[in-house]
């Protein structure tokens, strides 16, 4: 590699790309300046800007001024010129050179007579040497003819001097410029298409993002009212207090611990099954497979006899195909089975074959002529156009025929059915025709036998039909006995009777005797008393007692009107609390049944035990109730504990606040006082007493100046 | 001496005797003794005893315990227990027992309906007190706060007001302390004259 030494003398091309370079840099970038000219170093060019061209430095004659500030100077601050110059207004190198000639001058005035060598002479350069500061030398004027180097470096520096732009804005500048022909470019287009008449819709296209006005990621609402119930729901979820919530509370159960726990419950499943006998083992099953498929081996192959005997076919064969008649009258229906199957089976690599044309070579027969078949063969056409020709000869022929039928008689007679027959008709065969579902068949029964023991029920009497606690023992002669007059005896006949009927058909409980009375006493007498024997065997129908219930309600209604009873109700009333007060209402668990006894017939001993029992019931109740309160307190306690606590601190601080607001309130009070106190009285009270004092002293001083006073002429009088 | 017309004119902003612990020993000193000597007056214009409840036996008697310090009596328990009667074959007693069960059974009833209500209402409710029960704290805090706060401006104001009179106060006591100086040297010069002319009147005699 050639190495270059640049230096040298300047040229004035040089100098100039120099003075250009400076002007565009500045008088910092020496390195880049010194690339504009290919023959200087950076140091150089800042050399020679600061030596030679700089338009501050001096080029004229020294003045004497300046000559002898320089020599003072110098003998001040020898060899340090570069102190010295900025004084003087020179560069350093004119002043070491000034210098040195002035010395050289005066050295010459000295030794005229010394013929040696001048200062001059030393100094000039010899052959082959260089000149240690060509910068600060004058420019060679430049060549007519420069070399092509040069003249390279001229235009390349013009060039790039000239350039005033950075490399992003020439891009920028030619973006632009790109912009602008495409723009011009579509609206030429569009100019044309319009003038072609197609309208395009011109969209303006939007470039980036203009941040001051859009919205990043912004989603725009959809139009119209939204309901947002749902937002604040989520709102007031989310605003709840998470600060105390487990953190795998808020992120729910893990997958992994969801699965696991249903492998376990699989795991659990399956241990069951096995159990119970649910699960087979593989093995088994296998075993069993391969049992199924030994019974399941190919049987052979049985087809059925055939229809033509050796024999026969042997006269077929001799016959020939000579009659076609022959073939499809007689034998074609025999014949035909067998021929079918073999070619019935697909063969993959042959094209298939349409069945119904039966592997005969297609003949055109349109009008049906070769083959009488050839109507009921749906495949007959083998093309379109030729099935429709066919369709059409069909639709012909059978509109000939039609058109040769006689015409239709409208001679006919309509006669109206009896529609309940019809009716019943129809139900029957539908009967026939459809069975009835079991369950329909059981509903209809249990409807019918509701029915029915509703109709039972109501036969009932009432007490029987309510389930009233009615008397164990029937004491008819009681009752009976408790008639005073006839009427009241016909009343207890009757009721006795009743009771008769009821305890005889529906006895409560099931153990119900009578009293003394026995059973055929109770018959005797009541019927004597109704003239009827038979009460047991008494029947009715509803519609009969409806009939007895209207008579009585018209009886009452009647009877309501003589009476002054106006309400049935009070005195019910009154009759209960008798009861509840006089009976004692005895619950049998066994019969799930109440009744009552009488208190005063009632022994000791039964009463104490009733007592007891009762005692004992609520005791039981007790002890439950008691339970779920205590529950339910330790509940409570649980959740209002800390309100409580709460409570009773917020007291104690108050009580204290409250001791602190009497302390404080007396210690105003008190401060108050002093305060009026001694803005009042205090304070003037001392100032009058000092100034009494002050007062008092002052009369006495008067007083004892008097005296002294007195004392003093005395004095001088004796003198 | 008549305590009432005594005037305190103390004015402890100026008066800074009481901050030499000598002389503070000697004060209190002082007023303990007093304190000892003083009987102690009761002005109160409330009456000695106050009879409460006069028409209330219960009430009465309750106030006559909580006075003695008496622990309030424990509840009698017998009749919760629901036990039968001592004498079994009485019947009286036996329905006396059947009544009380039943009376105490009502009472569970209510009881646990009063739990039920508590338990629907009780937490808003102990919240509502407790919310009132801030408030109040809160007032009387804020009471206490203003009164300290007035204490303070009083006192401020008397220091004030003490201060001012100070100068006059000290200016007197400075007159009086020169003229008593100055009664006494003029004393003292009446007394050498006095007795320079005694001199003399001895002299000429």
């Amino acid at each position: 590699m050639r190495i270059i030494i640049k230096g040298g003398v300047w040229k004035n091309t040089e100098d100039e790309i120099l003075k250009a370079a400076v002007m565009k840099y500045g008088k910092n970038q020496w390195a880049r300046i010194s690339s504009l000219l290919n023959r200087k170093t950076p140091k150089q060019c800042k050399a020679r800007w600061y030596e030679w061209l700089d338009p501050s430095i001096k080029k004229t004659e020294w003045s004497r001024e300046e000559d002898e500030k320089l020599l003072h100077l110098a003998k001040l601050m020898p060899t340090q010129w570069r102190t010295i110059a900025p004084i003087v207004g020179r560069t350093p190198s004119q002043c070491l050179e000034r210098y040195q000639k002035l010395l050289d001058e005066a050295e010459m005035k000295e030794g005229e007579d010394d013929q040696g060598q001048t200062s001059e002479d030393i100094r000039r350069l010899r052959p082959g040497e260089i000149d240690p500061d060509l910068e600060s030398k004058p420019a060679r004027p430049d060549p007519i003819d420069m070399d092509e180097d040069e003249k390279e470096m001229l235009s390349e520096a013009r060039a790039r001097l000239a350039n005033t732009q950075g490399k992003k804005a020439k891009r920028k500048a030619r973006e632009k410029q790109l912009e602008e022909s495409r723009r011009l470019a579509a609206l030429q287009k569009r100019r044309e298409l319009k003038a072609a008449g197609i309208e395009l819709k011109y969209r303006k296209k939007t470039k980036g993002m203009n941040y001051n006005a859009d919205i990043p990621f912004h989603k725009k609402a959809p139009a119209g009212f939204w309901d947002t119930t749902e937002e604040h729901e989520r709102e007031l979820r989310e605003k709840k207090d998470q600060t105390n919530v487990l953190l795998q509370k808020l992120e729910g159960k893990r997958r992994s611990d969801i699965e696991e726990a249903e492998r376990k419950k699989d795991i659990k499943r399956q241990k069951q099954r096995k159990e119970k006998g649910e699960i087979v083992p593989q093995a088994a099953l296998k075993a069993l497979d391969e049992q199924k498929k030994v019974r399941t081996e190919r049987r052979k192959l049985v087809l059925p006899a055939p229809q033509i005997s050796e024999s026969e076919l042997e006269e077929i064969a001799k016959i020939g195909y000579s009659s076609e008649k022959l073939i499809s009258d007689s034998v074609s229906s025999t014949i035909s089975t067998p021929l079918s199957t073999p070619l019935s089976t697909p063969r993959l690599l042959e094209t298939p074959r349409s069945q119904l044309s039966g592997g005969k070579t297609p003949v055109r027969d349109e009008m049906g002529i070769n083959t009488p078949m050839s109507t009921n063969n749906m495949a007959g056409g083998e093309t379109p156009r030729m099935e429709r020709a066919r369709q059409n000869l069909i639709r012909k022929q059978l509109n000939e025929q039609f058109s040769k039928l006689p015409k239709p008689k409208n001679d006919f007679e309509l006669i109206v059915p009896n529609k309940e027959e019809d009716a019943e008709l129809a139900k029957e065969d539908t009967l026939d025709i459809m069975e009835e579902d079991a369950e329909d068949v059981r509903a209809r029964e249990k409807k019918q036998k509701e029915k029915e023991e509703a109709i039972r029920k109501k036969l009932q009497s009432h007490p029987v039909q309510e389930n009233l606690p009615r008397p164990h023992k029937l004491e008819f002669d009681e009752i009976l006995n408790q008639a005073t007059n006839d009427i009241e005896r016909e009343i207890a006949l009757e009721m006795i009777s009743m009771m008769a009927f009821d305890a005889k058909r529906n006895p409560y409980p099931p153990n119900q005797t009578f009293g003394k009375m026995e059973e055929a006493d109770v018959i005797e007498v009541v019927a004597l008393a109704t003239s009827n024997s038979n009460i047991h065997d008494t029947k009715y129908t509803l519609e009969e007692l409806e009939q007895a219930n209207k008579l009585i309600e018209d009886e009452m209604s009647t009877m309501m009107k003589n009476i002054k009873i106006k309400n049935l109700n009070d005195e019910f009333e009154k009759a209960h609390q008798r009861i509840e007060k006089e009976e004692i209402c005895i619950y049998d668990q066994k019969t799930k049944s109440s009744s009552y006894y009488p208190i005063k017939k009632m022994k000791k001993d039964e009463k104490i035990q009733y007592l007891k029992s009762q005692l004992e019931l609520n005791r039981s109740k007790m002890s439950k109730e008691a339970a779920k309160a205590r529950k339910l307190e330790k509940r409570l306690g649980i959740i209002l504990g800390g309100y409580q606590n709460r409570g009773k601190r917020l007291k104690e601080d108050i009580n204290e606040q409250w001791k602190l607001l009497e302390q404080v309130t007396i210690e105003y009070e008190a401060y108050n006082d002093l305060k009026e106190n001694e803005n009042k009285i205090i304070i003037s009270h001392r100032e009058e007493e000092l100034k009494k004092t002050v007062q008092e002293l002052e009369q006495r001083e008067n007083e004892l100046q008097q005296k002294y006073r007195d004392l003093m002429a005395e004095y001088n009088s004796l003198l | 001496m008549d305590i009432d017309k005594v005037i305190i004119d103390a004015l402890p902003y100026i008066d800074k005797e009481y901050d030499d612990p000598e002389m503070k020993k000697y004060v209190d000193n002082l007023i303990e003794e007093e304190l000892k000597v003083t009987v102690k007056k009761d002005t109160s214009e409330l009456p000695e005893t106050i009879e409460l409840f006069e028409n209330d036996e219960i009430l009465k008697n309750e106030m006559e315990r909580i006075k003695n310090g008496e622990p309030f009596p424990l509840l009698d328990t017998i009749r919760y227990r629901l036990s039968d009667p001592q004498d079994h074959s009485n019947v009286d007693e036996w329905v006396n027992a059947v009544e009380n069960s039943e009376a105490q059974l009502e009472h569970q009833y209510n009881r646990l309906i009063n739990l039920e209500l508590l338990n629907k209402f009780g937490a808003n409710a102990w919240r509502y007190n407790n919310f009132q029960l801030e408030q109040i704290l809160n007032e009387i805090k804020q009471k206490v706060d203003d009164k300290k706060n007035k204490i303070v401006d009083i006192n401020k104001e008397r220091k004030y007001l003490q201060t001012k009179s100070e100068a006059k106060l000290q200016q007197l006591e400075q007159q009086w302390n020169e003229n008593v100086s100055k009664v006494l040297e003029i004393e003292a010069a009446c007394h050498n004259l006095e007795m320079e002319i005694k001199q003399k009147k001895e002299a000429k005699q």
